[in-house]
């Protein structure tokens, strides 16, 4: 289930398109810290919920050419960008990142939506401030990525404006026919009447099964920094994002499309 | 279980890197979408970047930087025991580059004792506008315009100039 709280309007999906689902407090976090220095706590504190680690490594790749001679090439396993602890079964997990903090959740996607995640989402933010010792927020973020599956009519052929009320377009020619054959499609909105921002991405993925793989990511954030750190104020922005993003995810479908998760045979 | 992620976001590829500017695509996903996302847009900044008219100076002031690091790679290179310029820091001068606004003059750029990159502006004989972008994220500047001066250190996130910063050059600049 999905639902927008702006307005009392809210709506559900019994098969939402939603393939993962990131909460991303980005921080200013005190200078000298690194993240090897707390990986150790940050595993003993998660290891009953999130018991595998993986590491992420920044690493650099280098091809320097002098003159005539042979380019020469270097390949330096450089620094540790985030340390991610996984649950056993790998839906979900928890980021200490070298700029913030991360909770994901893959699909499948619980019928409560988000509600299902806020008290965990509270809890491994809240254990992040007590190892990290962030100074500050700087951007809380609330990203869904969403994979939706539209089906081709006769010939392999799609009206895209049939599905995407905020598509991409295209000039129409006189003299010649035209039609997409892959499209990457990114605007960023500023809500007016707050600091909230909106990025929103639309990808074409290709063909599968007779069905046009677009992928529909709407990252809601405001990036107004802040030295609270408590949850309260966490969940009211989050909440908040939460809303707006609901919201360009309707505007941004059509009722057609919307229709194809409402009914778990269709989609 | 503990394991290396080694994933086509987390190579960074020097010469070739992205900065998103205000359309930065957070690299926090896990999922193979996100991840695919995050290679179109690679691609997309890629592209880009061989353009000669959006990315030709930057592109021009990349390559003398390469120059630069590689002649001050190793300690002493100025024979007076200078800090050899490390790959990190090198990298963090590219994105540096590339986060530069367009419009914004290029500097000249030059190797400092302590290992770090110069950058420096000097658009007049009484205006003077310097930073240096070491291997951390905070970026130390000082500027000079007639009798004022003035230093400070900012937060730099690595797709974006810090407003403060960017306040103070635009405004030696102007």
């Amino acid at each position: 289930m999905q639902s927008s709280e702006k307005n009392g309007k809210a709506f559900h999906l019994d098969n939402p398109p939603i393939v993962e689902a990131i909460v991303g407090i980005e921080c200013e976090l005190p200078p000298r810290l690194t993240l090897a220095a707390l990986e150790e706590r940050a595993v003993e504190s998660l290891k009953g919920t999130y018991p595998k680690l993986q590491k992420k490594m920044m690493h650099q790749f280098q091809i320097r050419k002098d003159g005539g001679g042979a380019p020469e090439h270097t390949f330096k396993n450089e620094a540790l960008e985030a340390l991610l602890l996984r649950s056993e079964d790998e839906k979900q997990l928890t980021q200490f990142r070298r700029t913030g903090y991360s909770f994901n959740r893959l699909a499948p996607y619980p019928d409560e939506g988000m509600d299902a995640f806020f008290h965990e989402i509270q809890r491994t933010w809240e254990n992040y401030c007590q190892i990290a010792e962030p100074i500050r927020i700087r951007k809380i973020g609330l990203r869904m990525i969403n994979r939706l599956g539209l089906p081709l009519g006769a010939g392999g052929s799609l009206e895209l404006d049939e599905y995407l009320e905020a598509g991409p377009q295209m000039p129409k020619l006189d003299d010649r026919k035209l039609s997409f054959s892959g499209f990457l499609n990114q605007y960023q909105v500023a809500d007016q009447d707050s600091t909230q921002r909106a990025n929103v991405i639309l990808a074409n993925q290709g063909v599968k099964d007779g069905k046009l793989t677009v992928l529909l990511d709407i990252e809601a954030f405001d990036p107004q920094p802040t030295d609270s750190l408590d949850w309260p104020y966490v969940s009211s922005v989050l909440t908040s994002l939460r809303g707006l993003k609901n919201d360009l995810f309707r505007k941004t479908i059509t009722p057609s499309c919307l229709k194809l998760f409402s009914n778990p045979a269709e989609s | 279980m503990s394991e290396t992620l080694l994933q086509p976001g987390g190579i960074l590829a020097l010469g070739a890197g992205v900065a998103w500017g205000a359309f930065a695509l957070p690299d926090s996903g896990v999922s193979p979408e996100a991840i695919s996302l995050q290679k179109s847009f690679k691609e997309y900044a890629s592209h880009l970047e061989v353009s000669e008219s959006l990315f030709g100076d930057k592109a021009q002031l990349i390559s003398h930087l390469n120059e630069l690091c590689a002649e001050c790679s190793e300690d002493d290179w100025d024979g007076y025991g200078a800090e050899a310029v490390s790959d990190t820091v090198l990298l963090c001068a590219e994105t540096f580059i590339r986060a530069l606004p367009d419009g914004i003059a290029m500097p000249e750029i030059s190797a400092e004792p302590d290992g770090q990159i110069s950058f420096d502006w000097l658009p007049t004989k009484t205006k003077t506008f310097t930073l240096s972008v070491g291997s951390s994220d905070r970026l130390a500047y000082a500027w000079i315009d007639g009798s004022n001066r003035g230093h400070a250190v900012d937060l730099f996130e690595g797709d974006q100039l810090p407003p403060r910063v960017l306040g103070e050059l635009q405004r030696i600049l102007s």
